[in-house]
């Protein structure tokens, strides 16, 4: 009986809160910023001596799962993507200029039209594999978009793709799996973030 | 449906964005090589670099004189920027299979690649630029 009392209670209060932006609230807005301002920083400070395309997945990837993860709710990706492809427009990452912020808004745009299709069930390793690889690859796609729209000659582009798509995929998945383990272990400590 | 059919219907989509990034590179690969407007430089058998009329025009703003612009860079200029410097002998191969094959002394800046406006590039004297040693270049192969 307490329970669903607080739940009553629980569930006035968000509706007394509003909605800031898209089905989100004040507070997941500030949240998913700053998982966007962990991306964007990590990004510019971490280099991983990988030597591979798209090892930066690996924790970009793995963050933005875990914003998603633990702001269970439409719009947060996409809030986390605006927030970092800002940031990394605005710190000068990248050779792609302006553009750059389409690399970080597509996959946070994706995942949060992905992450329904498995229930948000971003805690389960295979489920997150997935959409870190899913994400990953759609980095490489704005890649070569922008490479298009930029004139470069379409062979330049497609040089070593399949090694590059199959790089993409596996950082990704290997991030998702970590971000999986870490929202795992967070979301019984965070049970008020909801 | 249950959670498993999501995630192996996940796998299936994965593997096949990176079938199509390998079918992808393929045909490009293919299509570019097959319209010379692309030079592929081997070196020990091994693709070294690809070169675009795109890329020889940055390399003649950057690093040949004002006059020789009309013309485009030595093929020695070309062959560093593919970060090739030791070489003894050096195959010019055209898209009519025609070839030439020069060897260290014969190469020197006066044997140029003449960059055509269709985009293909031709290998001349740049006395005489006007009689393609080997029209539309394929292939640049270097032995050492």
């Amino acid at each position: 009986m307490a329970l669903k009392d607080l739940k009553q209670l629980d569930e006035s209060n968000s509706s007394e809160q509003g909605q800031f932006m898209f089905k989100l609230g004040l507070s997941d807005v500030l949240r998913a910023t700053m998982f966007g301002t962990i991306i964007a920083v990590t990004n510019d400070i971490l280099r991983l001596p990988l030597h591979m395309p798209g090892h930066s997945s690996l924790y970009w990837m793995g963050i933005l799962l875990i914003g998603k993860g633990l702001i269970k709710k439409f719009g947060s990706g996409i809030t986390i993507g605006i927030v970092s492809g800002i940031l990394a427009v605005v710190l000068g990452m990248g050779k792609e200029g302006v553009f750059v912020f389409f690399k970080y808004f597509i996959p946070g745009l994706l995942i949060d039209f992905l992450v329904p299709f498995f229930r948000y069930k971003l805690e389960s390793i295979g489920v997150a594999a997935v959409c870190g690889a899913l994400a990953s690859l759609s980095k490489l796609a704005v890649n070569i978009i922008l490479g298009i729209i930029l004139n470069v000659p379409m062979l330049f582009l497609t040089l070593g793709l399949g090694y590059t798509a199959i790089a993409h995929a596996l950082y990704g998945a290997i991030g998702g799996v970590l971000a999986a383990i870490i929202i795992k272990r967070l979301k019984p400590r965070l049970s008020n973030w909801e | 449906m249950k959670d498993k059919k999501r995630v192996i219907i996940g796998i299936i989509l994965v593997f096949i964005i990176i079938g199509s990034a390998c079918l992808i590179e393929s045909i490009t690969t293919k299509q570019g090589l097959g319209s010379a407007k692309i030079v592929k430089i081997t070196e020990k058998g091994k693709v070294a670099a690809y070169i675009s009329t795109d890329i020889l025009k940055q390399l003649v703003k950057q690093d040949v004189d004002e006059d020789d612009l009309s013309f485009g860079p030595p093929l020695q200029l070309a062959m560093h920027a593919a970060g090739v410097s030791e070489f003894t002998k050096v195959e010019v191969k055209g898209e009519d299979e025609s070839h030439i094959i020069l060897n260290k002394k014969d190469i020197s800046d006066d044997l140029i690649i003449y960059l055509a406006g269709n985009g293909t590039m031709n290998l001349c004297r740049k006395e005489n630029s006007s009689n393609f040693l080997i029209k539309e270049i394929k292939e640049i192969i270097i032995s050492n």
